[in-house]
């Protein structure tokens, strides 16, 4: 659940460019033939609502409705008590508060446009009870996914901006940390408090505290040691945006050099994304990126089977663990892929004062 | 420990009623249920655990960074990580169909895992679910009682950080940072700040406190993914008589709404005795859905699990629940305020386990 910094600033994210989204969108629409798009979000699943309307929610579940004509409607799991609030952070026709959401978007459907054909995006994620309304009440129910999706690459200027803003925040939030420091919980402390301070949205923070015994970034409960190697990987949000990136921290001279030599071969290696070629000669690589509501979703790495494509002119997060003189070092950025031949690169770059 | 405890207790009931496998589905609003049978703690996407009668429990997770959390945090579990959740849940469903399978919460589960043309079908499982998560074991309780006194340090920290001239934001950063260091992984946590303006508590923004402003929330910290709150409400600056008046009433509200507190009464008879107080002094429009969500909510493995306190809500309390009695809500000459302290139900009445003094804190401007 969110508590970091949730406004709907029109200076960052104007009318016209959440305008410009939903007509790119309602253009599609009409093509397909699709009268109304469904579109589900709850603070796991924020990604798609936020795109069309800058709305997040910090709790509980709602659905946008989109016409082929005019702005979309909210239909919201939160009590009217918080409908101004809804009001004045979502670039909405209208919100219906109400604990039946299937329900009450089938109700909607029935009245204002019905026999209409509805898409809903990722429907397979979509929970049953609010399918079910929206089929009660259309003619007939697809999946919105690949609509969305196209709609949404490349990458609009506002979007990139919230990107910039989210890794630099990563990035200041990381460096906040140093490798001198022994105690986990101050660590993790150091870096969360920093990252909201800044305006994140929300913050994860994740630490391997002893990379010689162990790689995997895990919460941690508590406190533990950190060793003469540990990684923390900041996973956070600024308005919907998500981004994560990676610190491998080191006290010895020899492993600073090695973290520095890591870090370049990173960053060769996103150079040539959507390609991912440079990546697979890394001892593990993930790359995650927003396709239609989720964030982070999994694109490509070693920990799949298959990969989505990735799409040019979109933002991506890339995780690598490099072995490097026999020892892991973990990085990670989100990375901007290049179009038309362009280079990919780091929005900013995974490198801190101590390591290179 | 705790983790190994409650999956035997699922079990057991599992035995009971003759099921086979019961199924879980968890996001980060709705937690509990997959924290209970997992105990994973989900940030990211969505996840589903089955547990099967012989106790094996799988967790399929969508997102890679959780898939690589739930294996080194979730002891005893096997996680898979899965492109399609419903499908990869539906496949390991379709060895077990002609047995008795359960879902909690049934109504969230992706729309495929619960269409008529699956070879199995799920019942609604939500209310053993919500009965074992409502209902506490001992060692659960000694750990409320330690997220309870978190939340007493966390609201003394509070105090102290929400200062004229700092942005909400800023000041829920502080508290954050606070319980980072303190080893709380996870809290939520609401904010309001203003006067008559003000009709509710909300993430934070970029509002500025101010000299003579009310300065309400709600503050939840976790400790091994049990969640304990407090709310309470402080000024900056001397409070008013307006806002002493209206602190007396929601004080007198929570007290009635604590002492109603005890094995065998309603949830309705707990949010009843609260708005009884609201209404002999011609408040009781501000105890409706317009200006106030519960008067109050079961605490644990999530932030606001059942019972609600709400005069329509016939849960009956029973020992071992944790709840909150917070009568939250809109003074039309005040503003918005809040108080509220977490209780467990006793054999025979109930223990109040905040520490925080229930008053009206006035901070110096």
């Amino acid at each position: 659940m969110r508590r970091g910094l949730i406004s709907w600033s029109k200076a960052e994210l104007p009318e016209s460019a959440l305008d410009a989204r939903v007509a790119r969108v309602q253009a599609a629409m009409g093509e397909a033939g699709i009268d109304l798009l469904a579109v589900y979000t709850n603070p796991a699943r924020e990604s798609g609502v936020a795109w069309f309307t800058g709305f997040i929610p910090y709790w509980n579940q709602c659905v946008m409705l989109l016409p082929r004509a005019g702005r979309p409607t909210l239909v919201a799991g939160m009590t009217a008590r918080v409908r101004d609030w809804i009001m004045r952070n979502a670039h909405i026709e209208a919100v219906a508060n109400t604990t039946k959401i299937g329900a009450e978007t089938g109700r909607l459907i029935a009245e204002t446009a019905p026999d209409a054909v509805v898409a809903i995006a990722d429907i397979d994620s979509v929970p049953g009870s609010i399918v079910d309304g929206i089929r009660s009440s259309a003619a007939a129910v697809v999946d919105g996914s690949s609509l969305l999706e196209r709609a949404r690459a490349p990458a609009d200027p506002a979007e990139l901006a919230f990107a910039f803003k989210a890794a630099s925040i990563a990035h200041t939030a990381l460096a906040n940390a140093t490798a001198d420091e022994t105690d986990a919980a101050r660590l993790v402390a150091a870096i969360d408090g920093e990252a909201r301070r800044l305006g994140a949205e929300e913050v994860f923070i994740a630490l391997a505290p002893d990379l010689t015994a162990n790689r995997r970034l895990i919460r941690l409960e508590g406190t533990a040691p950190l060793a003469a190697a540990f990684a923390a990987r900041t996973s956070l949000a600024y308005k919907g945006t998500w981004v994560r990136m990676v610190r491998t921290f080191g006290r010895d001279a020899m492993l600073v050099r090695d973290i520095a030599s890591a870090v370049a071969s990173f960053a060769a290696a996103v150079a040539s994304l959507p390609r991912i070629d440079s990546l697979e000669s890394f001892a593990a690589f993930l790359i995650e990126g927003c396709r239609t509501t989720t964030p982070l979703e999994p694109l490509a790495g070693t920990m799949l089977d298959d990969q989505h494509a990735i799409a040019p002119g979109t933002v991506v997060t890339v995780q690598a663990t490099i072995e490097t003189n026999g020892r892991a070092i973990l990085v990670g950025a989100p990375v901007l892929v290049g179009r038309n031949g362009e280079a990919s690169s780091s929005l900013v770059a995974p490198r801190f004062d101590d390591a290179g | 420990m705790l983790a190994r405890e409650r999956r035997e207790r699922l079990l057991a009931e599992m035995r009971r009623d003759g099921l086979e496998a019961i199924v879980v589905y968890g996001t980060s609003w709705q937690e509990a249920y997959l924290r209970y049978v997992s105990d994973f703690g989900i940030l990211e996407a969505d996840g589903i655990a089955i547990l099967t009668a012989d106790g094996r429990c799988r967790l399929f997770v969508e997102n890679a960074a959780e898939a690589e959390r739930a294996q080194g945090e979730a002891d005893g579990v096997d996680t898979r990580l899965v492109r399609n959740l419903a499908h990869a849940v539906g496949r390991e469903l379709e060895a077990v169909s002609n047995q008795r399978l359960v879902a909690a919460p049934r109504t969230l589960l992706p729309a495929w895992l619960t269409a008529s043309e699956r070879s199995f079908r799920l019942e609604d499982g939500t209310g053993l679910l919500d009965r074992l998560l409502m209902e506490k074991a001992p060692n659960e309780i000694a750990v409320m009682r330690r997220a309870v006194a978190l939340a007493d340090e966390g609201y003394e920290f509070f105090r102290n950080a929400a200062r004229p001239g700092r942005k909400q934001y800023e000041v829920v950063a502080d508290v954050e940072a606070f319980l980072r260091r303190k080893g709380s992984p996870d809290n939520f946590m609401i904010i309001g700040s203003g006067n008559a303006d003000v009709r509710g508590m909300a993430p934070p923004s970029e509002r500025t406190l101010k000299p003579g402003d009310l300065v309400t929330t709600e503050l939840t910290p976790a400790i091994e993914g049990y969640l304990a709150q407090i709310c309470r409400t402080l000024v900056l600056g001397k409070a008013n008589p307006v806002q002493k008046q209206a602190f007396a009433i929601w004080h007198e509200a929570m007290e009635a709404g604590i002492a109603a507190v005890k094995p065998g009464v309603t949830a309705a008879d707990v949010a009843r005795a609260e708005n009884d107080v609201f209404r002999r002094h011609g408040l009781g429009e501000y105890t409706t859905s317009k200006y106030t969500r519960v008067r109050g909510h079961g605490l644990g493995l999530s932030t606001d699990i059942k019972p609600s306190l709400l005069e329509d809500v016939d849960i009956v309390l029973r020992p071992g629940m944790t709840i909150i009695v917070h009568p939250n809500t809109y003074h039309p000459v005040a503003g918005y305020m809040v108080l509220g302290d977490v209780v467990v139900v006793t054999e025979n009445s109930c223990e109040r386990l905040t520490r925080t003094p229930a008053q009206l804190f006035e901070m110096s401007a």
